[in-house]
């Protein structure tokens, strides 16, 4: 033990030489940013407070935030509309609605629900209530053609009223009606070139009049004119499973990062969970991973299938899951725990 | 991923049923009139090389690589921090050359310039270097084992970008936070930038290139951004938001960042340094191209001590450099997880990618 002691004294005074060495390398300067630039985002697990005499969700497939910020979540359980506010407290439902199988659902600029139906091949516009205003399509009736869908996804509705349905896993076009659900023209077939597509699975219309489509499985965004020009596509960034415009105009897309949707005789399953804001010129301007959760897990946090997303007036994003059977809002996290 | 498979299954089987029970009702469902997948693809795939690169039994494979360049004739080279510091590979994985043993203390990135010489960082000495392709000592600039802050010291540099005139512009580095240039001949011109989050201010500036516009672009790591300036120091633009780039590479008018998608550098309290493994090619204007995701792969609980065994093949842990060949494939240098990665393009699907299926789609 004596012998060692001068070992240990040497390597005490040595250690205390190098900690001098590497602060004086290291701790010149923190090694994070004094104010951040990348904006983070925390799920916050006390949203939604679900009542008990509410059914829990199904698949989430639809989400969009209506003028109030009031969150309406469109799922594929039993109570198929749930209304849920900023704070997670619940605001309404509609039970079991005529919809078979949902998907988006949109909220149009006088403040009325529209419901996609893929089972029925049909698209609805409803009351806030609940009152069913007007279909578009005939019920169980697919075909493709000036008054049918087949599989109809999404819908974009315009200030003066038109709808742009995206047509859908069965067909490969958008549709145009005008207010009175009088069909005007569509455009569209299937194939990887502008102004085609795979799977056109979501659609939404910027304050310009501009259309964009989400052809998921073509693992692009398109952009339109009303009058169906193609204007431009944004590709090889990510797969888009659904959009929302917001009120700066950008595009929140949400999915996974490219991949081929068959590979080797298979389909993979998705690679992993993004969500992107794209500029209304394209441009990439925040990127945002989530963890993908494993199977038959739902941690919170974790996302096991994005299918649908919105944002607020405060910034705070929601995020619809239809693999997780749930949605989530992501709060934006504040600076405090960047600091030292 | 095997059991998700089988539950997507499990769901396609249902949806083949129900559809089959709809069309006894007499309500046909279309869907299969079209694939639900891209016959001629927009998207192009990476498929990792597995024979790539072909290390002789006496070079060692150990060490992080944290340095990365391809050359004019398409030759791989990889700067590691182990005991066979500098490695050449051709494009095909045949070995061509190592040197460098004993030389270095923290190899850091690595870069060809004009004439064919090799650029090292190396922020264990605070020096950068110059050699022949043979592994010759041209020049070094900074002294070695002195670190500070003067026309003729670094603090731990980690990149340099050499102009076609032979100018020298350095990143400085995890000490400093500056670029510093020089001409051919090692004379210190200038420097800029401070520590700090403002235009022209770095967090850690990690990596440096210069493109054919004769524009700089600085990975400012830590802080999520990348900034360009003009050779004068001129603060031009940032890309923030988008990667932590870690590596950078150019070649025309794209720009590839190796790093994670963003995230804070300090989160309550901890260091989490990487969320997943991003590959993005930018435009030299700043839009992005494309996005490439590896998977990120598991080493174990300290990542100073990797248990590299444990990676699956195309898996990476901290990819740190990029370099792209003439035909187009991807090499990455991947520190944590202790090797370099041959990624190549795929554009055209298989006949038996192109076959109608009868699953149906995901909803």
């Amino acid at each position: 033990m004596l012998s060692l002691k001068p070992y240990l004294l040497q390597s005490i005074a040595a250690s205390f030489v190098l900690q001098f060495i590497s602060d004086l390398a290291y701790a010149q300067y923190p090694e994070f940013p004094p104010t951040p630039l990348v904006v983070e985002y925390d799920v916050d697990t006390t949203w939604p407070q679900r009542p008990e005499n509410v059914k829990p969700l199904g698949a989430v497939s639809g989400i969009s935030v209506d003028q109030d910020n009031n969150v309406w979540v469109f799922n594929r359980g039993e109570d198929q509309v749930q209304v849920y506010n900023v704070d997670g407290g619940f605001v309404r439902k509609w039970e079991k609605t005529i919809v078979a199988e949902p998907h988006h659902l949109r909220i149009d600029p006088v403040g009325n629900i529209w419901l996609t139906d893929i089972g029925l091949h049909v698209v609805h516009q409803f009351s806030p209530d609940g009152k069913l205003l007007k279909t578009l399509g005939v019920s169980g009736q697919p075909g493709e053609d000036d008054m049918h869908f087949n599989a109809p996804t999404d819908v974009a509705v315009s200030p003066e009223g038109d709808a742009f349905i995206s047509d859908g896993y069965g067909n490969r076009r958008i549709v145009h009606y005008d207010k009175d659900g009088k069909f005007v023209k569509t455009w569209g077939t299937f194939g990887t070139q502008p102004g085609q597509f795979v799977v056109p699975h979501s659609i939404v219309m910027d304050a310009q009049g501009r259309l964009y489509v989400a052809d998921r499985s073509g693992g692009r965004i398109q952009i339109f004119s009303q009058e169906g020009k193609f204007i431009d596509q944004w590709d090889q960034v990510m797969m888009p499973w659904g959009l929302t415009v917001t009120d700066s105009g950008d595009v929140w897309a949400c999915g996974s990062t490219p991949y081929w949707w068959k590979r080797n005789g298979e389909f993979p399953t998705v690679k992993d969970q993004v969500l992107v804001r794209f500029g209304s010129d394209g441009r990439v301007r925040q990127i945002w991973a989530v963890p993908l959760g494993k199977e038959g897990q739902t941690r919170p946090g974790d996302f096991n299938g994005i299918h649908c997303i919105a944002q607020d007036d405060y910034g705070n994003l929601y995020v619809g899951d239809v693999f997780g059977n749930r949605a989530q809002k992501l709060t934006i996290a504040k600076d405090v725990s960047d600091s030292p | 991923m095997r059991k998700i498979n089988l539950i997507r299954r499990l769901y396609f089987t249902i949806a083949f049923f129900v559809s089959t029970l709809l069309s006894t009702w007499g309500i046909s469902v279309a869907s299969a009139d079209y694939p639900g997948f891209e016959t001629e693809p927009t998207i192009v795939e990476y498929d990792v090389d597995p024979d790539w690169p072909q290390r002789p039994e006496d070079v060692s494979g150990v060490g992080w690589v944290s340095g990365l360049a391809v050359d004019d004739q398409d030759q791989v080279w990889l700067f590691r921090k182990g005991p066979d510091p500098v490695q050449v590979y051709k494009a095909d994985g045949a070995f061509v050359r190592t040197w460098g043993k004993g030389k270095f203390k923290d190899p850091h990135h690595l870069r060809i310039d004009h004439e064919g010489n090799v650029w090292v960082a190396d922020f264990g000495l605070h020096i950068v270097q110059k050699f022949t392709p043979e592994g010759e000592l041209l020049q070094t600039l900074g002294v070695q084992n002195e670190p500070g802050e003067d026309e003729t010291h670094f603090n731990m540099p980690t990149d340099m970008a050499i102009a076609p005139n032979g100018d020298i512009f350095v990143t400085d580095g995890y000490g400093n936070r500056r670029i510093v240039h020089f001409d051919k001949h090692g004379n210190f011109i200038k420097a800029w930038g401070s520590f700090g989050s403002e235009a022209g201010e770095f967090v850690l500036p990690h990596a440096i290139v210069l493109g054919e516009n004769g524009k700089l672009y600085v990975a400012d790591r830590n802080s999520g951004r990348i900034q360009i300036f003009d050779q004068n120091g001129k603060f031009i633009d940032q890309w923030s938001q988008i990667i932590m780039p870690w590596g950078l590479s150019i070649k025309g008018d794209n720009l590839w960042v190796c790093g994670s998608s963003p995230h804070w550098w300090l989160r309550d309290g901890n260091y989490p340094e990487y969320k997943d493994q991003l590959l993005i090619r930018f435009g030299t204007d700043g839009e992005v191209r494309q996005l490439w995701t590896l998977p990120l792969g598991d080493i174990g609980p300290d990542k100073n001590h990797p248990n590299v065994s444990l990676l699956k093949q195309g898996e990476t842990v901290g990819v740190h450099c990029i370099g792209e060949d003439s035909k187009g494939n991807l090499f990455v240098g991947d520190i944590y997880g202790e090797h370099a990665l041959k990624l190549v393009p795929v554009s055209t699907p298989s006949s038996e990618d192109l076959q109608q299926s009868t699953v149906k789609e995901p909803l």
